[in-house]
């Protein structure tokens, strides 16, 4: 099956089998090297990517899903902006994922910022107790047990404080 | 390698309309039919990729609008089967019983919620789900789709007639390629609402076990309680002889009347569903002395 869709900014046209997951598409087909993905649908966590801008479990979507998708994953990520604010979280509050889960942990660290960054919850709103259960049940989805779950919560602060700093220019207004 | 994966690749069938996906059905009649809604669980299964089966034909759901609208009233709402579970946690807050809520909540975290979709839920083979079960206690129509030879018919029917009564999902031996279409939640409140979940259902069926009540409570007790219990990979429990063991209970009630609930339904599963695993009878045990204590709450409380 012929699958076109947009890696990392770089439109592909591959052949592969219908069937086939995201997660051994990238790495075997576009060769993306941060993907952890040996668990073959078990739900390990690891190879999370942005597709169409959501986080989702690249083990768990089919070639034919991905037809004129957008695919972002770690590799060009870890070049953004976006990704400054959480490496910066990372190194104000002293901890960060270990090489297992990096990549996959800061993937769905950014789909969680661009939920409340949607949700508009105002610049001193805090994550109130739903959003923190909601967030403490997505990082468990990742079977990695470097991280504790406090330090998970502090980071997504911080790293959405970073976010909206950097969203509101020098007048106090937020740039579109 | 390449060569060998395009050989054995399954076709995908990408219909627009009921009227396109009904025709696909009748022409592919001979091959496997595999109907993909989310496809969380069939992805989920091991050895999923590479496919042994060689004739499998994908009908892929997801550019059929239809199946996306949602539609309220005062009186109901109708979701198409391919809304996601989360979707409808977020409509739902004020509207759906907590039961439901709870229980797709219970289902994933919101990562995998949003691609869960409830037509998938309802009709995944050999796996019950939680958020199925809940729905069949909330009286919850299901509209199918019939293929007929160049035509379909749409029919309304109760919930539970996807499955048998011990909750084995048999819509196609019943309709011969039928699909969910839409399903239609009864807008009511009841008094008590009870679930709990235990395990992990996708990963882990046949250690996991769920519970749901509902009913209204006036000063002498329980009045028509429905409960169901769900085993994921063995079927629901859910008989009006379980419910009328739970009407009959005088509350508030003491833990000897827990325990002999408690035998009572263990039987019931033991004649109807088959055994259960040691864990699931602990679970279950817990989480029925759990809802006495809330129901004894309750009563107490009025």
């Amino acid at each position: 099956m012929k699958v076109e869709l947009v890696v990392d900014g770089k439109t592909l046209s591959l052949n592969v089998s219908s069937d086939k997951p995201l997660s051994e598409l990238l790495r075997e087909d576009v060769e993306i090297k941060s993907l952890e993905s040996c668990c073959h649908g078990d739900m390990c966590g690891k190879c999370i990517v942005l597709l169409n801008g959501k986080a989702v479990l690249s083990c768990l979507i089919p070639a034919f899903n991905v037809k004129n998708a957008t695919v972002v994953t770690y590799d060009s990520f870890s070049k953004t902006k976006d990704f400054k604010d959480i490496e910066n979280a990372y190194i104000s509050l002293g901890v960060e994922p270990c090489v297992n889960c990096y990549a996959s942990r800061t993937l769905l660290i950014e789909n969680i910022l661009r939920r409340y960054e949607e949700a508009d919850l105002g610049d001193n709103a805090l994550l109130d107790e739903n959003m923190l259960n909601e967030i403490m049940r997505e990082n468990e989805l990742i079977k990695c047990f470097c991280m504790d779950m406090n330090s998970f919560i502090e980071i997504v602060k911080e790293s959405l404080n970073n976010r909206r700093k950097r969203n509101v220019n020098v007048y106090g207004t937020k740039i579109s | 390698m390449s060569m060998y994966t395009e050989l054995r690749s399954p076709n995908v069938h990408e219909p627009k309309t009921i009227g396109e996906y009904a025709e696909t059905v009748i022409n592919y009649n001979g091959s496997i039919n595999s109907l993909w809604a989310g496809g969380t669980y069939i992805m989920s299964r091991p050895n999923f990729y590479p496919s042994p089966a060689t004739n499998v034909e994908i009908i892929n759901l997801k550019d059929i609008e239809e199946l996306y609208r949602i539609q309220r009233n005062d009186r109901f709402s109708e979701i198409g089967a391919m809304v996601s579970l989360n979707d409808i946690a977020l409509l739902g807050s004020n509207i759906f019983p907590k039961t439901l809520l709870q229980a797709i909540e219970s289902t994933a975290c919101r990562l995998i919620r949003e691609r869960i979709s409830v037509g998938g839920t309802l009709c995944t083979q050999g796996f019950n789900s939680s958020v199925s079960s809940v729905l069949i206690l909330l009286d919850t129509a299901v509209e199918i789709i019939i293929p007929k030879k160049r035509n379909f018919t749409r029919r309304w029917v109760h919930g539970s007639r996807l499955y048998d009564k011990n909750g084995k999902f048999v819509l196609n031996t019943v309709f011969s390629n039928a699909m969910v279409s839409k399903i239609r939640i009864v807008i009511q409140n009841f008094d008590f609402e009870y679930f709990k979940t235990a395990g992990e259902p996708i990963k882990n069926p046949s250690e996991a076990v769920s519970l749901a009540v509902v009913s209204k409570l006036d000063q002498n007790g329980v009045s028509s309680p429905r409960l169901i219990i769900t085993f994921p990979s063995i079927g629901f429990v859910y008989s009006k002889d379980i419910d009328n063991l739970l009407a009959n209970l005088p509350l508030p009630a003491n833990e000897n009347r827990t325990r002999d609930l408690y035998r009572n339904i263990l039987g019931y599963i033991k004649e109807n569903l088959g055994p259960i695993s040691k864990i699931q009878q602990v679970r279950l045990r817990g989480m029925l002395k759990d809802m006495v204590l809330s129901l004894n709450q309750h009563i107490l409380s009025l």
